[in-house]
């Protein structure tokens, strides 16, 4: 169902990457492992949606709130592998203005090294 | 501290409150400037205010609010004095936001306080109506983000609907997917109608367990989806568990009908909505999106459903077209081809590319008789019939056809919509036609052609005249040919009598061996039959005296006929099996006219008293001796002619 399906630490970069609706309740179990990492001193994340070709705006507001945190930490998130519908509601809700997105996750890291 | 450009126009620069309140301060040498609020305590610390005090925590001795309100009535600056030493010791300026009195500020009593206190009430004020219009701003802004979602989610309905060549179940999934998001829904489902059962079932679900998927025979007559049925549109549903289809929900659900032709086809079922404190009831304005998106899945439910029929009947169509031998061509009334069967293609000689669109004077090119007919009847527009017509195909190769051509009207607005071509090919017709006439006589040909019934078993009694034609001494003959020789000059004969027979109306009945059996009256009975089948033995004999001569020639022995005529009673008509019958004659006039032919000499014609009486010309017959025939008790009048060979 709607998860978080595996978190890797690739160099100083934590990728999370998610399965299913990526919702209020998946976006608060991104929020709660991202703020835990940030304490723990990590600053970039990547979050993989490859597996999650549905968000709604409540789950892209909690990534927003994540962007906020990070900025306070001054850190970095990126997005990877996005469905169409997902990027769309990303733009549409200014998420993409403070986050880049990318096609893959390689593409990802390669931005975050 | 007094009014001052400089100061002023720094003061407008700086953007954050507490740096105006510092440069104050430190411009007009007050050790403090203290703040207390009663409200707005998320706005001023949005203002970036980092020292104020709020109602509650208020340093004791500082002020006391209550006092303060009292004095206040005249929104005024006013001085506090204390109680103890009667001396004034601080200026206090109340703070209004909208008429109302928000708190004040406080500072220690010096020669610029008054001037320092009125500049940053005024900015503060300032500060916070800008803030409420950024507040405002950014609540609208998410609002229009969200308001964006729902129009770019009709649009992507819309997109996936158009982009689909069926509403198959990937097509529901991306829908429901997309109702799912912008209504911020935790969960939901698609029901289908199936097909032939009209049970509902899950088409597509979304964040469903398998187990919570409602697993029992769902029927428009019981249920949630018996109030869609007559509501015909979208509702809410506080009461979830009442519901089977809707008892997985937390909060509350909304379900959707898909509607075609007023008839239920299907439901969206979305479930708890969610926001960032948590599930929330849905609101009648999510109500009214749901019930929009439902509305445009609805249509395009219909549309498919009309496709498909349509896709159906027009197989249908052209199976039944492409099975016709007839010839179909439509026109529109741009004279452009609209349809074009396989038939038609075939007599043009043409493929589909080079008569769709095509305008008729090109199709038609060759054929400007049709042209003719075609502008003719589009002048007039009337039903048209053209027999024996000749179309030539794009290679010249011509067809006989015969041709309706009929206006085509439209059944809802009577308007003229174009002319359809109805080609039937008569070449096939000819051609069984042509080969039927050299096993039967023509006039059976015509006879089967014309007359359905005439092919069922079954005969007759009628009068009718038998003729029987034998070569004489052609066994023996045959003996000394060699067997092509034998049917070469068997061939050529028989095709110079057959005609003769032809030529006089005769129907060949049969040829055994070398004898002929020829028929008048049947099937078509005239006053010249006796006539006839007398004047086919005298022409028989002169055809043989041609052809007599053609075997001289290439040295082959002449052959010699005689000729058995006799008219009487039969039983005519089809006799065999349905497999396989012959149009025929039985009975004893035909015994009797066999009989004749086997006794008239070679170059005689022996006919019955009959055939004497019936005949018109009776000078060339003499009368003859009697003739006993087997069976019969008396014997029969025979007369004779001998033919001028």
């Amino acid at each position: 169902m709607n998860s978080i399906i595996g978190t890797d630490e690739i160099g100083d970069v934590i990728v999370i990457s998610t399965q299913g609706y990526l919702n209020k309740d998946l976006g608060e179990e991104i929020f709660a492992l991202v703020e835990k990492n940030i304490s723990d001193g990590k600053k970039k994340f990547i979050i993989n949606l490859a597996q999650s070709d549905i968000v709604n705006s409540i789950g892209a507001s909690i990534m927003i709130e994540i962007i906020e945190e990070l900025q306070e930490a001054d850190g970095t998130l990126a997005f990877c592998t996005l469905a169409p519908i997902v990027e769309k509601t990303f733009t549409i809700m200014g998420l993409t203005k403070y986050c880049s997105t990318f096609e893959s996750q390689e593409a990802a890291l390669e931005h975050m090294a | 501290m007094s009014p001052d450009t400089a100061l002023i126009q720094k003061l407008e620069v700086l953007q954050d409150f507490q740096s105006k309140r510092n440069l104050i301060s430190q411009v007009a040498g007050l050790s403090h400037i203290d703040l207390v609020f009663f409200r707005f305590k998320t706005a001023l610390r949005k203002l970036g205010l980092q020292q104020f005090f709020f109602q509650g925590d208020l340093p004791q001795g500082l002020l006391n609010v209550s006092q303060v309100i009292e004095v206040d009535a005249g929104h005024h600056i006013f001085s506090i004095i204390e109680p103890a030493t009667h001396i004034s010791k601080y200026h206090v300026c109340p703070i209004f936001f909208e008429a109302n009195l928000a708190g004040f500020i406080v500072t220690e009593k010096n020669s610029s306080s008054l001037y320092a206190i009125l500049t940053l009430a005024h900015h503060l004020s300032c500060l916070l109506m800008r803030q409420k219009f950024e507040n405002q701003m950014s609540r609208k802004s998410t609002e229009l983000k969200y308001r964006l979602l729902e129009v770019e989610s009709l649009i992507d309905v819309v997109g996936i609907l158009n982009n689909s060549d069926d509403l198959n179940e990937e097509v529901y999934g991306q829908l429901l997917l997309t109702i799912l998001l912008v209504l911020n829904a935790s969960k939901g489902l698609i029901l289908l109608r199936e097909k032939g059962t009209g049970l509902f079932s899950v088409i597509t679900s979304f964040n469903i367990k398998t187990s919570d998927l409602p697993n029992k025979v769902i029927t428009e007559n019981r249920g949630l989806l018996k109030i869609l049925k007559t509501a015909k549109e979208g509702l809410i549903i506080n009461d979830v568990e009442k519901y089977p289809l809707t008892s997985f929900a937390n909060k509350n659900a909304i379900a959707c009908p898909l509607v075609d032709q007023s008839c239920l086809v299907g439901c969206i079922i979305v479930v708890d909505k969610e926001t960032r404190v948590g599930h929330v009831n849905f609101t009648p304005r999510d109500l009214r999106l749901c019930n929009s998106l439902g509305a445009k899945i609805s249509l395009a439910h219909s549309n498919f459903s009309l496709f498909d029929s349509l896709k159906s009947s027009n197989k249908l169509v052209e199976s039944i077209m492409s099975s016709v031998n007839t010839a179909i061509l439509k026109v529109n009334v741009m004279g452009e081809v609209e349809y074009v069967n396989q038939s038609a293609l075939r007599i043009f000689g043409v493929g589909q590319g080079d008569m769709l669109d095509q305008h008729y004077r090109v199709v038609l090119n060759n054929n400007p008789e049709l042209i003719k007919i075609y502008e003719e009847v589009e002048s007039q527009p009337q039903r048209t019939y053209a027999e024996d017509v000749t179309v030539f195909s794009m290679d010249g190769t011509p067809h006989q056809v015969n041709l309706t051509l009929s206006p085509v009207i439209s059944d809802q607005s009577d308007d003229m919509e174009g002319f359809v071509f109805s080609i039937e090919d008569l070449s096939e017709i000819h051609r069984v036609k042509s080969t039927f006439k050299k096993y039967v006589s023509e006039n059976i040909v015509d006879e089967v052609l014309s007359n359905a019934n005439s092919l069922e078993l079954g005969g007759a009694q009628q009068d009718v005249c038998i003729l029987f034609c034998d070569i004489r001494g052609f066994t023996a003959m045959s003996e000394k040919l060699r067997p092509s020789e034998v049917v070469y000059i068997l061939n050529h004969y028989f095709e110079a009598m057959i005609d003769v027979v032809f030529r006089h109306g005769g129907t060949l009945d049969k040829i055994i061996g070398d004898e002929l059996m020829v028929l008048y009256g049947v099937p078509v009975q005239t006053k010249n039959d006796i006539d006839n089948a007398v004047a086919t033995a005298f022409d028989m004999f002169k055809a043989l005296s041609q052809f007599n001569k053609k075997l001289s020639k290439e040295g082959f022995p002449e052959l010699k006929i005689g000729i058995g005529i006799n008219f009487g009673p039969v039983v005519c008509g089809n006799i065999g099996s349905k497999k396989q019958m012959n149009y025929t004659v039985i009975g004893d006039a035909v015994n009797v006219a066999a009989r004749l032919c086997s006794n008239a000499k070679p170059g005689e014609i022996l006919i019955s008293q009959a055939i004497h009486a019936g005949a018109q010309n009776k000078s060339p017959f003499t009368r003859q001796s009697p003739l006993r025939v087997k069976g019969k008790s008396e014997a029969l009048e025979v007369l004779g002619a001998t033919a001028a060979i």
